[in-house]
């Protein structure tokens, strides 16, 4: 069993999300970085999906009765034990019972995840400070022999174009490719805004809402676009300039404010080059 | 009708786009009758219908079945007897409607319960449903200022559309009544209203 003694900023128990519920207004859900998520269950053996926690920085939870395996992957930080061995990032350690840990402050990416063998499941009382987990039943795999290696993000993100881009000035898909945008604070789950050089409509007629991806770039009126995540609306009412290739979407989710980012024409895509 | 026109969406995505609600219906139907392999979801939207697919999908189904002509009427794939909700029409915009559309707060009540409505597609948050079925004069544009909250069960109507808020948000429709009816199948994992699903409000 695990207590949850502080959910910190954004922490919050995932697994990796649903997808086929868009019709009903559903959206994924689950990790807003599923990649990581699988990488720190494959590291203590589980299956991609098994459900652990995604956390911001600030997540704290002590081990009650019996010893688990942890990994974590994502984003950066310091992983305080007291009770316990250090936890390096992707690499599977064993915590004893009594064990309390404190992720710190994320001094990379945007969002860690702490994969437990087994999974995680709640209890009745899930939620809020104090929620308890109890561990699955151990998944009778190999443990990873090796650490994860953590790989920075590709220097530019594939883009796809978006069915509205013909309501864009001709220049905006350049300026897309082109210029560098700022991860702005605001972000969360459902999408990051982004600052840069401003994409200006030409087509100004209002947009009934239609489906959005996840990926999707939708620009709304005040020209600073923002990139959808795991729980971005099924439907949106403005218009979607271009894709994140879905390969990509997760470097979006690890977009730290003040992070830095470009995109290019996707290999493959009407406008990408060779 | 005029042909579909099919739109890019990333690489594993197409948006198609018609006139009319009755032919994103009709499309959506075809859907459900007839998934094709590979589609991950079907969205239905005002004039839309986004198809999400995995990388094999079978996408000559996918682009047949979206650009195939559909004829005048929507295609009912639903013979379930259709939901009832039950309303209590206290709703705070209830005057304000009437006057609008020049008719008395009976009236408005009225024309809301006599029309046979369609769940034409979700979005806005989880199981919020889009009617189609509105009787044409209580047509009106949205509230010109949304309220910050509207409350769970609120029955509301805007532009050519009914809807029922699934949970409190904020919301700039015409608030008619309420209903205590729960919108989510928990046993079921999904919402009472999903497109296709045929509603009726009884007033009480």
């Amino acid at each position: 069993m695990i207590v949850v003694t502080s959910w910190g900023v954004a922490g919050s128990w995932r697994d990796a999300g649903a997808e086929g519920r868009a019709q009903w207004g559903v959206p994924r859900g689950g990790a807003a970085d599923r990649w990581s998520l699988d990488i720190a269950n494959r590291l203590v053996g589980n299956t991609a999906n098994a459900p652990g926690f995604e956390s911001s920085g600030g997540l704290a939870f002590t081990v009650t009765d019996h010893a688990i395996v942890v990994a974590v992957a994502g984003g950066v930080a310091t992983l305080r034990t007291e009770g316990g061995p250090a936890v390096a990032w992707g690499t599977p350690t064993v915590l004893p019972a009594g064990c309390r840990i404190r992720i710190e402050r994320l001094t990379g990416g945007a969002r860690l995840y702490v994969a437990v063998r087994g999974g995680l499941q709640p209890t009745a009382d899930g939620t809020g400070t104090g929620a308890r987990f109890v561990v699955g039943a151990d998944p009778a795999t190999a443990l990873a022999t090796q650490a994860a290696v953590r790989r920075p993000a590709p220097g530019r993100l594939d883009v796809w174009p978006g069915p509205r881009l013909d309501w864009f000035h001709p220049d905006s898909w350049h300026a897309l490719c082109n210029a560098e945008f700022v991860a702005s604070a605001a972000a969360d789950r459902v999408g990051v805004r982004l600052d840069g050089p401003s994409l200006v409509r030409t087509t100004h007629r209002e947009l009934p809402p239609e489906g959005l991806v996840e990926g999707a770039i939708q620009v709304p009126p005040d020209g600073r676009p923002v990139v959808m995540l795991a729980d971005h609306p099924t439907t949106g009412g403005y218009p979607v300039i271009a894709v994140v290739d879905p390969g990509h979407v997760r470097h979006v989710a690890q977009l730290a404010p003040g992070a830095s980012i470009r995109f290019r024409a996707a290999p493959g895509s009407a406008f990408g080059g060779s | 009708m005029s042909a579909a026109r099919l739109l890019p969406s990333g690489p594993h995505a197409i948006l198609a786009e018609y006139d009319t609600i009755n032919e994103v219906m009709a499309v959506t139907g075809r859907f459900a009758v007839t998934p094709p392999a590979g589609v991950v979801d079907v969205v239905p939207a005002a004039r839309t219908v986004l198809i999400t697919h995995r990388r094999d999908a079978d996408l000559a189904l996918v682009r047949a079945l979206l650009t195939e002509p559909t004829g005048q009427l929507p295609t009912s794939r639903t013979e379930a007897a259709p939901v009832e909700l039950a309303v209590t029409y206290d709703g705070i915009d209830l005057g304000a409607v009437a006057h609008a559309c020049g008719l008395t707060a009976d009236e408005v009540v009225a024309a809301h319960t006599a029309a046979a409505y369609t769940v034409a597609f979700c979005g806005f948050v989880p199981g919020f449903a889009y009617l189609v079925g509105l009787d044409p004069r209580l047509v009106l544009p949205r509230r010109s200022t949304p309220r910050e909250r509207v409350t769970a069960g609120s029955v509301a109507i805007a532009a050519e559309y009914s809807a029922v808020y699934p949970t409190a948000s904020p919301g700039g429709w015409h608030l008619l009544g309420h209903t205590d009816t729960e919108l989510w199948r928990s046993d079921l994992g999904r919402p009472v209203l999903t497109p296709g699903t045929v509603v009726r409000f009884v007033a009480r």
